[in-house]
């Protein structure tokens, strides 16, 4: 084929994707609580992005004249007990509940896909052998696992977010083989199976890309889920270490007087739930547009 | 000589015989179907001839090959299938010239996406139809590039499963037109399952009967059209139609 035949087919390969995005945001934008959910996620990425643009105070500066500060015109949400500014720590937050979140996702998801297409296509012993490893990890309690992992490793937000990984990925890998099971006898895959393609090729090409819809829904609702862990983690002590201003470790320390000074604790609270929410809609509405069982046949 | 040639063939799900003893053969650049109420096993003697079901006895031999012992991808250049559901057989995230070029792909033939191209023009769809994706085409148009697709590594035989029974009655005549002139143009072989007594009699030179997994006759075009035959059973099959 022609280099020129080549470049022609690629725009035309692009152009025909774009259009299938198209569609796909046409119909995202039809749910109005998912958009809200999306202009929710977007903020939290904007903020984390422009922190140093957005914060008004440095976020680990005290100012022991204005400790405890109720929300002014100088601190727009009040001061901690160390007088330093809640919005901008609040603004910097924003940066670590993403890097966990990040962290976990990038990691959990790929592991648990992979080991529950590859156990749900092949099946036999290798199926039996991954899911009983599945089932170890998920029937120790999540928290539990989380805290004897840091509590080994030493408390920080790197070891958090691993420890929220290991016990993240098997709901994944339940997820994709359930999905694999139903795909491996589904007739495309016989088509490319009778065409001589080795195993690899029909996890990865033709199982994978199938299970990824679900995958994708359930990581938007695990990220809320991620979020509060690592906030738990926080909390008591065993994620992000002071002074960063971990939203959850904030709340930790607001603890102390939140009967008195309500806004040091509330403040970070808030930020938690309304993050967590945002994640919670987009992931519903994703699951309305993507989730095979709920989309009929077109 | 034959192309296909089954002997004593006997599948089991489970403990059940699906297929009990069944034989055939099927000349070169013959057209054999395998009519039978559902159930009856017909679909299941496809698939274990292209090795998709791992557990059956006797004999099967695909153009002197034995498909459980035959390297699959040397099969599947004498060999392919089309099958019943063309809303079921193509991957909804592939656009269709990929699907159609990718047999090709994992085959190492030269210029997939340009034989692809001459594909779709066999099949008599417009090349602009390589980007679309799957839920953008008919039934009819789907089941065209299902047939593409089993064409794509040039086979010898074409075993096609119900191949019309998805479609609308105006669509089916279409394919079937189709899939007549494929045989006489490329010189393949076909076995034709079906449970429509019409669509094989206007496919088929012979035909066999199956109930309950197990062969009632075989019959040739003229004997069906004559109305020479032997068992009841058929001739209650064919009054039905």
């Amino acid at each position: 084929m022609s280099l020129e035949n080549q470049i022609d087919t690629r725009t035309a390969l692009r152009a025909a994707r774009i259009t299938e995005l198209k569609r796909f945001a046409a119909r995202f934008m039809r749910n109005p609580l998912g958009v809200l959910g999306l202009i929710i996620v977007l903020l939290l990425l904007f903020t984390a992005a422009f922190a140093p643009f957005l914060a008004t105070h440095d976020p680990y500066l005290p100012t022991l004249s204005a400790r405890l500060s109720a929300p002014n015109a100088e601190f727009w949400f009040g001061a901690d007990e160390l007088g330093r500014d809640i919005y901008s720590r609040l603004i910097y937050g924003s940066r670590l509940t993403l890097l966990i979140v990040g962290l976990v996702i990038v990691t959990s998801a790929p592991i648990g896909l992979v080991i529950g297409a590859v156990s749900g296509t092949a099946g036999g012993w290798v199926d039996a052998v991954f899911m009983r490893i599945t089932d170890v990890f998920l029937s120790i309690p999540k928290l539990l696992l989380a805290l004897a992992f840091v509590a080994a490793l030493g408390p920080g937000i790197v070891n958090a977010a691993l420890a929220i990984t290991l016990t993240a990925w098997p709901p994944y890998a339940r997820l994709a083989r359930a999905e694999a099971l139903v795909i491996r006898n589904s007739d495309f895959v016989n088509a490319v199976r009778l065409a001589g393609a080795s195993e690899a090729r029909i996890v990865f090409l033709h199982i994978i890309p199938m299970c990824l819809s679900s995958v994708i829904v359930r990581m938007t609702f695990d990220m809320a889920g991620i979020i509060l862990t690592a906030a738990g983690l926080g909390f008591i002590g065993l994620g992000a270490q002071p002074p960063l201003p971990e939203w959850g470790a904030m709340i930790s320390t607001g603890r102390k007087f939140i009967f008195d000074q309500w806004w040091v604790a509330t403040i970070p609270g808030a930020a938690i739930f309304v993050v967590s929410l945002g994640f919670n809609l987009l992931g519903d509405a994703l699951r309305d547009l993507l989730d095979p069982h709920l989309r009929q046949r077109n | 000589m034959s192309m296909i040639g089954i002997e004593n063939l006997t599948v089991r799900y489970g403990g059940n015989a699906v297929v009990k003893n069944v034989s055939f053969s099927v000349a070169e650049g013959e057209s054999f179907g395998l009519v039978g109420e559902s159930g009856s096993g017909k679909s299941t003697i496809l698939r274990t001839v292209v090795g998709l079901v791992p557990d059956w006895s006797g004999s099967i031999s695909v153009a002197g090959l034995d498909p459980h012992k035959t390297e699959r991808k040397q099969l599947a250049r004498v060999v392919q299938m089309v099958f019943q559901d063309p809303y079921a057989s193509l991957h909804p995230r592939y656009v269709i010239g990929h699907q159609i070029a990718e047999p090709m792909i994992i085959n190492g033939i030269d210029n997939p996406q340009r034989r692809a191209a001459e594909l779709l023009d066999l099949i008599g769809l417009p090349a602009a139809f390589q980007f679309r994706y799957p839920h953008e085409l008919s039934g009819g148009q789907r089941q065209r590039v299902a047939i593409a697709r089993a064409l794509a590594l040039s086979p010898r035989v074409l075993l096609l499963d119900e191949p019309t029974s998805a479609l609308d009655v105006s669509i089916q005549a279409e394919i079937l037109n189709l899939l007549n002139r494929l045989r006489r143009e490329l010189g393949l072989t076909f076995v034709i399952v079906s449970h429509d007594l019409a669509v094989v009699s206007y496919m088929c030179e012979r035909l066999m009967v199956l109930r309950n997994a197990e062969t009632v006759e075989v019959l040739t075009r003229e004997q069906l059209r004559s109305g020479t035959i032997a068992d009841p059973y058929t001739e209650a099959l064919l009054a039905a139609s």
